[in-house]
Order: structure tokens, then sequence, then C-alpha cells
């Protein structure tokens, strides 16, 4: 009997089990660039003075991640979703439309634009950007943020600037500049200038200040300065190497290295209080400390072990911990605000590279192929990095996404270009 | 004389005859029967294939044994049992349903594995589709896994793409779906005997989740 109930019971499952659908698991893909098309804002009056379509269309593109349809291959410029023919964009092999409409209410304009799904014909979704009459790159680049943000999953970073240092000479004379432009390269803006070398400028968390190193006073000095208002404080003002200043994540901290008490320490600097802690001790020079996104440690270059190598410092027990292991040479840490992904200078035979270590899985790969690389800086997104390089013996700023596939030059006007920092969001 | 002889030549002759006639009977039904029986076991479809669990125990396996005939012809059953006396013939005759049945489990084995292959090979051919059409953003991690259901027409086109179970990460659901939009129709289905079609193609389960990836 208990033979049949168990053949009934197998039955029972047997037949259940050819019920069910058939499963099956899709484990590969491809990572192709999204093509995606972006149709003209429609409006009703003057030219605009920017062609916002065209600036989402190079941020997407520029991002690596996007293959942006040519306008001129557009068989048509819908403004509002029912004028919207799916059969042509299918065409045209794009997966994605943006679509958008201007209105312009006394000195405002407003943007309600759309993002749509092609072989779907589904919307992805509808929404308004508000902005002053001078702000129309900035309301590109929001809506270019909010279509990266949706496609990819990783929050958007072209509302955001970057800080550098150019440096031209003429008569025997170097003028240095410290700038602050669009990531894209416009709206360059002079926030100092010097006869004297500027040098790392550091974003604050809430990228309304900047610090930097002055030579103004006839000796390195650390400066604070507002960039609305233009607003100075000198920092620091020490015998030696006053150097290297990096902003907490938090706000409420510097760290950067001074020499005053022989040779180049990791110090840390409370802004309201004013007060400096120095946190190592060591005959070997101690350098580029960088923060971790959480405050809590550094991350810093040293050669104690012989060779320039990327230390971390925990700031609550003054824990020191080697990171970098391979090569002889690994310096300029930066911690990118996912925690995880370590960017660095690596000298591989002859050659200074920017290259990324994993720090989970230990993973080191060289995103650059050019020779004299210098001063990486991370996008807030963790999705690019910018760098320091030289072309032609001209100091330019390039830029390469933290899979390396994406690589370009952000043009210079003139004079050598060095120091990038990228700005929070 | 003449006609006392004729009379009882003819009484021979027509017992002879009659004698031949019930014979030629015996041995036609007998032969019939037997003929009948084995195609019964031919017929039989090979759906019986709980018959093989029955077989391993005897009694049961004789309980049960008659269930499958009386489908087919339930009527001659019971004439040839009482002819064959022997137990040896009943013998003989499990010996060769035994044979049947072990024939039958065979080719209705051999049918199975054939529509695996079929399904399988098919399902190689959605997967090949759908990798090719599946653009994964830069978000996506190895552990991340999506559960879609869609339905297919005879055609091969989808009719309707739903999300089971999300990954957690809207932009990976996206691209799942996309990539199944992309394709579009899968006509290769075309190819498929509706039975097929049906029992494993009509709804599908499919899984996103990307083991190529670095992170």
């Amino acid at each position: 009997m208990k033979k049949i109930n168990l053949i009934i019971i197998l039955f029972v499952f047997i037949s259940l089990s050819a019920s069910a659908e058939l499963s099956i698991n899709i484990t590969k893909g491809i990572d192709n660039p999204t093509k995606i098309a972006i149709a003209p804002l429609s409006f009703y009056g003057n030219q605009l003075p920017e062609d916002t379509s065209r600036i989402i269309e190079e941020d997407l593109k520029r991002s690596g991640l996007f293959d942006p349809i040519p306008r001129k291959n557009m068989l048509s410029f819908p403004g509002t979703i029912k004028d919207i023919y799916f059969r042509d964009w299918k065409i045209l092999g794009a997966e994605y439309l943006v679509i958008g409409s201007l209105l312009l209410s006394g000195d405002t304009y407003e943007i309600t634009y759309s993002l749509l799904e092609v072989h779907s014909s589904r919307l992805v979704f509808t929404k308004i950007a508000k902005g002053s009459k001078d702000q129309l790159r900035d309301l590109s680049h929001h809506i270019s943020d909010q279509v990266y943000e949706a496609i990819t999953g990783i929050e958007g970073a072209f509302s955001t600037k970057v800080a550098y240092v150019t440096s031209l000479k003429s008569n025997n004379k170097t003028l240095y500049k410290l700038m602050v432009s669009d990531v894209d390269g416009a709206r360059e803006r002079l926030i100092l200038e010097s006869n004297h070398p500027i040098m790392s400028p550091s974003w604050s968390p809430d990228a309304k200040e900047l610090v930097y190193v002055s030579f103004e006073t006839g000796r390195p000095a650390v400066f604070r300065q507002n960039l609305a208002n233009a607003n100075r404080k000198q920092l620091s003002d020490f015998r030696g190497l006053n150097g290297a200043p990096s902003w907490s994540p938090d706000g409420k901290k510097l760290a950067l290295v001074l020499s005053k008490d022989g040779n180049p320490e990791i110090y840390t600097y409370d802004l309201r209080k004013e007060k400096f802690i120095r946190h190592t001790n060591h005959f070997a020079i101690d350098t580029e400390p960088n923060w971790a996104p959480d405050s809590k440690s550094l991350v810093f270059t040293s050669d104690r072990g012989g060779s320039p190598q990327i230390y971390r410092l925990t700031l609550k027990n003054g824990e020191v911990q080697r990171l970098t292991f391979r090569g002889s040479y690994n310096a300029r840490p930066r911690l990118a605000s996912n925690g995880r992904t370590l960017v660095m200078i690596h000298r591989s035979a002859h050659q200074f590279n920017i290259a990324t270590q994993d720090l989970v899985n230990g993973d080191l790969r060289i995103l650059s192929n050019t020779s004299l690389d210098e001063s990486p800086t991370v996008s807030p997104n963790s999705a690019m990095l910018l760098y320091a390089t030289k072309i032609n013996n001209r100091g330019v700023l390039a830029a390469v996404s933290l899979d390396a596939g994406v690589k370009f030059l952000l043009p210079s006007k003139q004079g050598d270009v060095r120091e990038p920092a990228w700005s929070p969001k | 004389m003449n006609i006392l002889l004729f009379t009882r030549l003819t009484s021979l002759i027509l017992a002879i005859s009659l004698s031949l006639i019930l014979h030629s009977v015996i041995i036609y039904f007998l032969f019939n029967k037997w003929d009948e029986g084995i195609k019964i076991q031919k017929v039989s479809p090979p759906k019986y294939l709980q018959a093989k669990l029955v077989n391993l125990d005897e009694k049961i396996k004789k309980k049960i044994q008659p269930k499958p005939k009386p489908k087919p012809k339930p009527k001659p059953k019971p004439k040839p049992k009482p002819k064959p006396k022997k137990n040896n013939e009943k013998k003989i005759k499990y010996k060769i349903i035994d044979e049947q049945e072990t024939k039958r489990l065979q080719v209705s084995k051999q049918l199975e594995l054939e529509n695996k292959k079929i399904v399988s090979s098919y399902s190689a051919y959605i997967i090949e589709r759908i990798e090719a059409n599946w653009n994964r953003p830069p978000s996506s991690r190895r552990e991340m896994e999506a559960k879609l259901l869609i339905r297919l027409v005879p055609t091969g086109q989808v009719i309707s793409v739903k999300l089971l179970k999300t990954s957690g990460n809207n932009a990976f659901d996206r691209s799942a779906e996309q990539a199944i939009y992309k394709v579009g129709s899968f006509d290769k289905l075309q190819q498929l005997d509706i039975k097929t079609f049906e029992k494993n193609f009509r709804k599908l389960q499919l899984v996103f989740k990307p083991n190529d990836l670095r992170l």
C-alpha cells in the first residue's frame, strides 16, 4: 500500500511540474552604448540662446554609455507624446527617445520632457524642469542627469563642475589661474589669478567653496575661498611645506600635509575649532591625503616601505595599513565615492599611468595610455575620472571612464592645464 | 443399396465437413484472438508510462494488467481465456506483454528524449536571441536577478512581457524587458509542431542573471 501511495505522490508531482512553464536562464549580454534619440525641443518664439537638445546629446555621448542618433537622420521632431510615430524611431535603431517642449513665461523657462522606450512604445517618465533665462545650460545638464540615471541606474554627474589650474608663460613670467567650469568645459570662470604658483584645489562637500595652496606670500600656504562672493581666508602659514589640502565629505575637517616638525606628516584641521592634529609620525615622507566617503579614514602616499605606496589611516586609533603591493610606485590616491575603487598614479615600465585598484577583490587596472599622467580626480558618481596629462608637451585634461571604455581630451584654450578637481554633486 | 450408400456417404461428408468447419472456426478464432491480442499491445499509445511502476510487483501487475485492455476492445478477452487451459499459455502471454511493455517504454523514453532535445534546442535559440539583444546598464551586478514571464503565439511573436520578480534595480529590469521587446518575434518557433509549442513555449519564464560581469 505504501508503494502505491508513493506512486500516487510521485505521479502528482510529475504532473504538477509538467504544468509549470518552461524556465530559461539568460546569463550573458552585450554592453554596447545605448542608442538614444534626442529630438530637438519644440517651442514657440525666437531662437533659443542655447541648443538644449544638443547639449544633452553631447553630455550623454561623452559618458561613453550612449550613442546618440544624429539629428539629420530623424524623420520627425515630435514635441508631445501623441506626435510620436514609434516605427520611425525603430527604423533608426533608437532604443530610447527623449522629447520635450519649452515654454517661456516671464523670465523663467519651463521644459516638459519625456523619456520613452521605443521598442515597447512605453513612457518611462515625464518631468518638468524650471529655470531662469540664463539657466538653459543648467536645465540641459539637469535633463541629461535624469535621462542618464533612468537608463543606467547611476546618478548623473553632468551638472557638476571642475576646478583646475592653468599656467601661461609670457615675458619670462608665468601667470597662474585657478578656474572653475562645467564638466563639459563650458562656462569657464576665473577664481584667482597670481604670478605665484597655485596648487591642489579641493572642493567643499557643498561645492560652494574651494581650498587650495597658494605661494603668493612667498611660501606655500593653504587658503579657503567662497566661490560666490570671493571671500578668502588663509588657514595655515607654517614653516616648510603646507600642502595637499583635502576637504572631508562631512565638511568638518581638512586633511593636509605639514612639515613644520621636520618632515612631511599628515595632519587634520578642524574648521570649527581651527585646530591642527597630527596623525602620522614617521621619518619617511607621508603626503597626499584623501578622505574615505565616511570621513573616518584617510588614504595617503608614503615611502615608509622603501618605495612610494598607498596606505590607509584610520583616524580613531591611528592604525596604518598598506593598500598597494603591485609595482614600485603607487601614489596620489583618490577614493571614489563608492569607497571601493582606489584611483592612483601607477608606474609600469617607465610610464606613469592612471590606475584603479578594487579594494575588495584587489584587481588593478591601468586606465590611461599616455605617459605622464597625474592628478586623477573621480566624478561624484564614480563613473568617470579626469586627470592631467601631456600632449605635444602641453598640459591638458583628459577623461576616462572607470571601466576604461571611453577616453577623451578636454580642449584647453591656451597654456597648460593641471590639477583638476571634480566637484561633488 | 445405392441410395443407402449415398445417404451414408452424404452423412459422412456432412459430418466431416461440419467438423472441418467447426475446426476451422476454432482455429480461426484461436488465431484471430492471438492476433488481436498482439495488436492491442502494439496499438496502445505510449501514455501508459505508469505501467512500468506497477510491474515492480507481480500481484499488482496481475490486478492492473487487464486495465489497459478494455480500452481498445473489451469484448474478445473473456473468450480466449477459458480456451487456453494451461497455465503455460498465461505465462507466455505475460512474457509477451512484458516484452511489449519494455519495448513501449523504450519507445516512449526515446520520444521523451527527442522531445527534450527539441525543447532544449529551441530554448537555446531563444537564449541566443535575447542575449544578443540584452544591453545591460552599467549599474548591473552579478548578484542581480530579474524574473520575467513572456507569452508567445505560434508565430513566435511576443504578445506580453510581465515582470515577476524585480532585481531591485529599475534600470536592470528595464534592460531585460527591452531585450525581449527588441527581439519582438522568435520566428524559428514557427517550425515547431503545435503540441510542442503549446506545451513548452506558449508561456515562458525568463531569468535574467548576468554571470559574465566583472562586479
